[in-house]
């Protein structure tokens, strides 16, 4: 039974096996001819965007050519105007200058001449001013020591006299005083050596004696 | 038995440095009081003269001590020691420098006078002309030729007008 068994189920499936392999190739060859026609697609996609692309750069390219030209075009048209704005400006300055300096000159010799002219009318007038304030000076200076030298011999010279007297009898005192201690001093040194010993002796208990009677010895 | 005050020593000195001198030489005989071949008389000589040392002798017998009694002359050169400390001293300045006759005879007047020594300091002062200064236990007496001479000369020239 189970021979038999065996002898139909194993040719059925192995045929349901071969019809599924069959089944399943016809499915791979389907999606291959899906990928190729996509990568056809593709292929087409990327040769016109590669179009595009050189187009693009091609265009770019050219509008900086442009650009570049009318740029240069534009700097050296400026270029020759500024040469032209600076010559003529130059000009201008240096015109401007050298009427500012005649003009400086003239307005110098006219001050410099108002200058003289007043300088020496000042001068004049100060010349006659100051002879005669000097003469008013000297006048005053004149009044003033014949009132000092009538002063100094009124007072001063009365004062001093005084001091100078006071001074030389002052002096004179002094000098008295040293004569009389040289005198004394002499005085008593001759008399030292004079006193016999005999006297000093005796004047020596003379003085003890004075002492005692003094009270020295209580 | 020693009495006390009797003692006069004016014989060997009147002045204070005399009498200091005095008491070391007395020291020296001290020492040697109880040497076993000490004898005073030779010991003394030998510290103050001849002329003083008979004086001293005498001096010894007066006052009754045995010279061979080392003892007693201890005490009695202690008990001169004693007074000689004890005297006093004034100071006295004279005019010229004073020889031994002047200071004897100071030292004699003092005995005379006072009833007792008195040790003598002398100083010399030429300007005193003559007489002295004497300066005792704080008192002072200047009664000097000087100070006459002073007072005159001040006269004389107080009177004398200044031209």
């Amino acid at each position: 039974m189970l021979m038999i068994f065996l002898s139909v189920v194993i040719p059925t499936a192995n045929l349901m096996i071969l019809l599924f392999l069959i089944y399943r190739s016809w499915i791979v060859q389907k999606e291959k001819k899906i990928l190729e026609e996509k990568g056809a697609e593709l292929s087409k996609k990327e040769a016109k965007i590669d179009s595009d692309y050189h187009k693009i750069i091609d265009n770019s390219l050219s509008a900086e050519r442009n650009i570049l030209n009318d740029a240069t075009k534009e700097a050296s048209s400026i270029l020759t105007n500024t040469q032209y704005v600076s010559s003529s400006l130059k000009d201008a300055v240096n015109k401007i200058l050298l009427k500012m300096i005649q003009d400086a000159q003239q307005a110098a010799v006219a001050s410099s001449n108002d200058i003289m002219t007043k300088h020496k009318s000042s001068l004049n007038q100060l010349s006659g001013k100051s002879l005669e304030d000097f003469q008013n000076i000297t006048k005053q200076s004149e009044l003033d020591t014949q009132k000092q030298m009538k002063e100094y011999r009124e007072t001063l010279l009365f004062n001093l006299q005084k001091e100078i007297a006071e001074y030389k009898q002052q002096k004179v005192k002094e000098s008295d005083k040293v004569v009389n201690q040289i005198v004394q001093n002499v005085a008593q040194k001759v008399l030292n050596k004079s006193i016999s010993l005999e006297d000093q002796q005796k004047l020596i208990i003379d003085s003890l004696e004075k002492s005692l009677k003094e009270g020295v010895f209580d | 038995m020693i009495k006390m005050g009797e003692l006069i020593l004016s014989d060997f000195f009147t002045t204070k440095s005399q009498a200091n001198n005095f008491l070391a030489q007395l020291n020296a005989v001290t020492e040697k009081i109880f040497d076993l071949d000490f004898n005073l008389e030779t010991s003394v000589r030998s510290q103050f003269g001849a002329k003083k040392t008979d004086r001293f002798i005498s001096l010894v017998r007066e006052n009754e001590i045995p010279p061979e009694s080392g003892m007693a002359l201890n005490n009695f050169l202690n008990h001169i020691k004693e007074v000689v400390s004890s005297l006093p001293v004034a100071t006295i300045a004279f005019a010229i420098e004073p020889n031994e006759q002047i200071l004897k005879n100071v030292s004699d007047w003092f005995i005379l006078n006072l009833k007792k020594q008195v040790l003598i300091e002398p100083e010399i002062d030429h300007n005193l002309i003559a007489g002295t200064v004497v300066s005792y236990q704080g008192k002072r007496l200047d009664s000097s030729v000087k100070s006459v001479f002073e007072q005159t000369c001040a006269n004389i020239f107080q009177n004398t007008p200044v031209k």
